[in-house]
């Protein structure tokens, strides 16, 4: 174990719950987290079959389950593992963006993507369909 | 911050714990648990028994041979690649096209989920409906809500909704557009009372489809009569005209009593 795993806590989110995710690749003893936040509990009220089949995952998984403000919880474990580094898997949700805003004011944050399904493509597609004439190719072979 | 520590013993008992943990957030009625049960293990034995062929063949249809990979992939469990692989591992590619472009739906939502992450509340577009969005009610009614309109393919679908968190996709277009086009509801307050319940609840699958049957991520409304309810799920549901009166009409008659100031405009034209 490298004195680098030490220091860093995972983020553990709900759009990336795999174990060989590659935020979780060479990633040692890292102290792993998943936190409920209290604000989008509130405002997203997920029923009991939500709650649970994320709880599930979890379990099996093996991650820490926390209930909290989710930056002041990350914060606090950092402080207390004395990790300098939070690292999550990339996601398209503000929500996580705008924590890991805020994480970067005090901790260092490291954002990994998964591996791509597709290559990147410039421009925007207003309809599915003229998208998937311009992808299919590699899809379909 | 709280550390949550179930009891694990049984799924029952695990049940009990969540219940107890977020007791402040619970209703006293939400008590269904649904029956997938969360994990990779789970996925993996679900992503094993996938008939792509099939799939291609009869995913419209109620009981149709549908993946139900949908939560695990919502939630990265699985890579949409290792399902495309275990695809093409059992028939070659051509053969289930519809299998692939199924998953690049959900790429295509997320793509432009991070391009524009403003477009996840707010109407892409007009609705094309002959409706201002201020026409349309801010409120979930309770019977919906509940699944009790007395309509009863609908009702179907809700509890479905309600007691398992899953929906066939062709379930939830339908139950969509009963809620924004029959009963002139908003699309945003459809789409955050699925997003409580379903257990593969994506914001950017979920609300861009929602924006594509209100017409504000499409050219036109998505809007459904009984026949093809029946046709689709008839061996499974009530789809009976005595116990669904709101939808049983072609589709020229849904389309006059829907969108009334459309067809006016029409006539004006």
């Amino acid at each position: 174990m490298s004195e680098t795993h030490l220091k860093e806590i995972i983020w553990v989110h709900e759009d990336a719950l795999r174990p060989d995710h590659p935020v979780f690749l060479d990633s040692g003893d890292a102290t792993r987290a998943f936190i409920f936040d209290n604000a989008s509990l509130a405002q997203q009220r997920y029923s009991l079959k939500r709650l649970q089949f994320i709880t599930e995952t979890l379990i099996e998984m093996n991650v820490p389950i926390y209930r909290g403000d989710t930056c002041a919880c990350l914060k606090a474990l950092a402080a207390e593992a004395g990790a300098k580094r939070i690292r999550m898997a990339d996601s398209p949700d503000p929500a996580v963006a705008q924590c890991a805003t805020n994480l970067r004011k005090t901790l260092d944050v490291v954002e990994i993507k998964d591996d791509p399904f597709l290559p990147e493509l410039d421009g925007e597609f207003a309809r599915f369909f003229k998208f998937w004439d311009k992808v299919k190719k590699p899809l379909l072979t | 911050m709280q550390r949550f520590e179930p009891n694990t013993t049984t799924r029952e008992s695990l049940t009990a714990s969540i219940r107890t943990f977020f007791a402040d957030v619970l209703s006293d009625e939400d008590s269904a648990v649904s029956p997938f049960l969360g994990g990779e293990k789970a996925a993996h034995a679900r992503l094993q028994d996938i008939d792509p062929v099939d799939y291609c063949r009869s995913r419209n249809y109620y009981s149709g041979a549908v993946t139900r990979l949908s939560p695990y992939i919502r939630h990265g469990i699985l890579h949409p690649e290792a399902v495309r692989q275990q695809g093409v591992a059992k028939a070659p590619a051509k053969k289930i096209e519809k299998f692939i472009q199924e998953l690049t739906w959900r790429f295509f939502w997320q793509r432009t989920y991070r391009q524009h992450p403003e477009w996840l509340w707010q109407d892409i577009e007009p609705y094309k409906t002959g409706f201002l969005k201020d026409e349309y009610s801010a409120e979930l009614p309770i019977d919906i809500e509940q699944g009790t309109t007395g309509v009863a393919c609908i009702d179907h679908f809700i509890q479905d909704l309600l007691q398992t968190g899953y929906m066939h996709n062709h379930t939830r277009m339908y139950v969509a557009s009963y809620l924004v086009h029959f009963r002139r509801v908003k699309w945003q307050v459809g789409a955050q009372w699925f997003l409580r319940h379903l257990i593969d609840g994506d914001p950017a699958s979920n609300n861009f489809s929602w924006q594509w049957v209100a017409s504000t991520f499409a050219h036109k409304p998505y809007f459904f009569n009984l026949e093809n309810v029946a046709k689709y799920c008839g061996e499974h549901v009530d789809c009976s005209p005595e116990r669904n009166q709101e939808l049983d009409a072609t589709y020229a008659q849904l389309e006059a009593r829907l969108f009334p100031k459309k067809r006016a405009e029409k006539e004006v034209l």
